[in-house]
């Protein structure tokens, strides 16, 4: 290995343009994306540092609105929810969110997508997102995406950054960052506050809000073997439509706080690790009817308003061991997770009954092994087997669920082919069990069967792939005649497809083309869900600027007409460490819309009322960036 | 272990890639600040990327034997050592008037910094290629 890197360092030396050139490809190569990647955890998806800030990525959103097959959608609380299926509340249990090496979470959802869904990306450096079931050395329960963003680090950030945008209907947000390294340690602290602020509509003569003001704090102190981390979310705002059914509320208003302590230490080589997280959530909120228009609530009545705090906390420990034994590189977790949630706080306009919770705590006991087994330099099978051993308080099922995964990888200079095949069991979450409206506790786990196939081709300036999946879901969740939650008898099929191709046409500018489509069978014996995605982006640098433009078009997505979101940035440099950015978001108003349900015929049980909003709204923002 | 792990050769792959191109800028440096093919360096005390990629860069043991000290930190920095000429690793090694100049992470960038005058007290004249990274 040294010979050939001498070899390749005395070629750089010879041929090198000079010192500008050498310094650009140092930090090319130095993208720390590069280092956390896991090519073999599942089909993998990148947006590196320089694609985040040339994109002028401000929130998650921005990238998951164009994701391979399970594009951005929310939920009718306005909370993001990729896989909605309103009027649940939450449907994405099983999208996980990491923030380095800690899964961000809320109790009650088992996910961390609703809180962090549309969360900003100022601090974070590098955004990697796992689909098609990805492997299970990331985490203590198994998932369908997993979304593994990475903060900055005093590595390469040393020093600080404030950033401020303003933009339409009175948007913005400020923010700053600040990080060092001294002999011994790092520290890296970030703080924001932004006020989002959106197009209002008019249904039934109440106004619908989506108004969100966000406070964070993130701190991160770092020394060779140790990471101490602290992060606190605010999120204060409009719960648009809120989580009944039946009546447009005259005021729907929420409060969620986040705090999480986490750490995350090496030992041993860095074939040991140690995780160790702790985070409490709290979620307020109240929603208010027209006393001439209240919400029926089955068992309750009519209601004119209701007040809502649910606590959540969750504590999840992690230990994990390499061995490299020749060809094996064989990993051992052993993982628990303690959940406790409180959802018995409820107080309507109504004298009503205390609540009983079905369960309150649970304690998840997860196992993994993992076999990568190398076949020469060209080859490798992944092998992978996990259990959880869920233990509820109270009447309700304690769920066992095992997964199992399969992978092969053959990888040669140009060639890349994937195949994961996976059986995995996820148990229901506690809204699921629990939700006042719909909630069942005897829900049985669902078991998803899927194989998903990668094939891609690289050459110096482009790259192609190509992703197909089959997977059939078992015991999908679904509302049945009384809007109950159960098991749905007959399995679901889902079929995925999708091309990609880039084209690296300068050092610093690329097309990216994707296509895709997705065809996923109604549970409620409806005809099936067929969605196309086509997305064409463009980043481009020339001179001082920073050019991007993107065009995602959503096609035949649940009965919504054809969403063609065009969205365009500029970034100019007055000098290196002063920036302006100029951005346009769905910048002509047609991007994809998506339908919730108001009101619903009791007799046919179909949607007699809905409402139909913009996923992405039309947004106009100029900000400004100084490094210090 | 004869077989080489396919991913693995991926991630020690990069990041061998990451500090070969490191190294190939301290070489450039200190090939025109001494102005010979094979520069002498002391380090002091960690520069892993010239560690494992010295290039044309001859690394002695003993300050005395040095052109340059390439310095990891500011911290006890033998005495022998301070009056060669010193180049840092990090922009707060710049705090020290004796450090000619560094090459560091910064900002999220790299970067490169000399002081105009720091050169000139030591009678350095870099190329033309440095006067953007040459502050007065």
């Amino acid at each position: 290995m040294r010979v050939l890197f001498s070899i390749l360092f005395s070629l750089s030396i010879l041929y090198a343009q000079g010192i500008d050139s050498l310094l650009q490809e140092y930090e090319e190569a130095s993208e720390l994306s590069k280092k956390t990647k896991s090519e073999s955890a599942g089909n993998l998806i990148i947006y590196t540092r320089d694609d985040l800030e040339r994109m002028q990525v401000e929130t998650l959103k921005d990238v998951l609105k164009s994701l391979r097959f399970f594009p951005y959608i929310e939920n009718r609380m306005a909370q993001p929810d990729t896989l909605n299926q309103d009027p649940i509340g939450y449907y994405s249990k099983s999208v996980r969110v990491y923030l380095n090496e800690n899964e961000l979470l809320t109790a009650v959802t088992g996910s961390g997508l609703i809180l962090f869904g549309n969360m900003e990306m100022d601090f974070i450096d590098h955004i990697e997102i796992y689909e098609g079931f990805p492997s299970f050395d990331f985490g203590v329960e198994p998932a369908t995406i997993v979304i593994r963003l990475y903060s900055k680090t005093a590595e390469h950030d040393e020093g600080g950054r404030v950033k401020t945008t303003l933009g339409s209907y009175g948007h913005n947000k400020e923010n700053i960052y600040y990080t060092n390294k001294e002999d011994s340690f790092s520290y890296f602290v970030y703080a924001n506050r932004s006020d989002d602020k959106t197009k209002e509509y008019e249904h039934k003569e109440e106004t619908l809000k989506r108004n969100k003001q966000t406070n964070r704090f993130y701190g991160s102190l770092e020394g060779e073997n140790h990471r101490l981390e602290f992060h606190a979310q605010q999120i204060i705002g409009d719960f648009f439509l809120g989580p009944l059914v039946g009546n447009v509320p005259k005021s729907a208003s929420g409060k969620s706080s986040f705090i999480n302590f986490a750490t995350h230490s090496k030992f041993l080589n860095d074939s040991l690790t140690l995780n160790l997280s702790y985070i409490k959530t709290q979620n307020d909120f109240s929603l208010k009817y027209n006393p001439l228009t209240p919400i029926l609530i089955p068992s309750i009545g009519f209601i004119n308003s209701l007040d809502r705090t649910l606590e959540e906390e969750a504590f999840t420990t992690t230990l994990k061991k390499e061995w490299c034994l020749d060809i094996h590189t064989v990993s051992v977790g052993i993982q628990y997770r303690y959940k406790h949630f409180d959802l018995t706080d409820v107080e309507f306009n109504i004298p009503t009954p205390p609540k009983n919770q079905a369960y309150s705590r649970e304690d998840i006991y997860s196992f993994f092994l993992q076999d990568l087994i190398a076949l020469g330099d060209t080859h490798l099978i992944s092998l992978s087997v996990m259990d959880q051993i869920y233990k509820r308080d109270g009447s309700v099922n304690d769920p066992n669920t095992l997964q199992l995964r399969a992978g092969y990888i053959y990888s040669e200079k140009e060639w890349v082919a994937k195949t994961f095949l996976s059986r995995q069991e996820f148990a229901s979450e506690a809204y699921m069990s629990l939700a006042s409206q719909y909630g069942n506790p005897q829900l049985d786990s669902e078991i998803y069967t899927s194989i998903f196939q990668e094939i891609s081709y690289e050459t110096k300036t482009t790259l192609s792939k190509v992703i197909l999946g089959y997977g059939v879901n078992e015991n999908t969740p679904i509302l049945d005649k009384n809007f109950k939650m159960q098991n749905s008898d007959t399995d679901i099929v889902g079929y995925s497809a999708g091309v990609e191709f880039t084209l690296f046409f300068n050092q610093k500018d690329k097309l990216e083309l994707q296509a895709n489509y997705t065809s996923i069978e109604s549970p409620y014996g409806n005809s099936n869900l067929n969605h196309y995605n086509y997305t064409a982006r463009m980043l481009n640098s020339i001179w001082k600027f920073d050019i991007f433009n993107e065009l995602v078009i959503h096609d035949n997505y649940s009965g919504v007409s054809t969403g063609y979101d065009y969205s365009a940035a500029v970034k100019y440099a007055v000098s290196k460490d002063f920036h302006l950015n100029l951005k346009g978001d769905n910048i002509f108003n047609s991007g994809q819309k998506h339908i919730y349900v108001n009101q619903i015929n009791l007799v046919t049980g179909s949607p007699s009322d809905t409402i139909e909003v913009p996923v992405v709204e039309q947004r106009f923002m100029f900000g400004m960036e100084y490094l210090f | 272990m004869k077989k080489i792990i396919l991913f693995f050769l991926i991630i020690s792959t990069v990041n061998a890639e990451n500090s070969q191109k490191a190294s190939s800028i301290f070489n450039m440096i200190t090939k025109s600040i001494t102005k010979k093919t094979e520069p002498v360096i002391y380090i002091h005390k960690e520069v892993k990327s010239l560690q494992l990629f010295p290039g044309n860069i001859k690394i002695v043991k003993e300050c005395e034997e040095a052109d340059i000290i390439i310095l990891s930190t500011l911290k006890n920095i033998p005495s022998k050592c301070r009056e060669k000429l010193l180049f840092g690793t990090r922009y707060s090694h710049l705090d020290n008037e004796n450090v000619i100049g560094a090459f560091f992470w910064q900002k999220g960038r790299p970067n490169i910094l000399f002081y105009k005058k720091r050169l000139e007290l030591n009678g350095i004249k870099l190329d033309s290629s440095y006067n953007k990274y040459i502050e007065k």
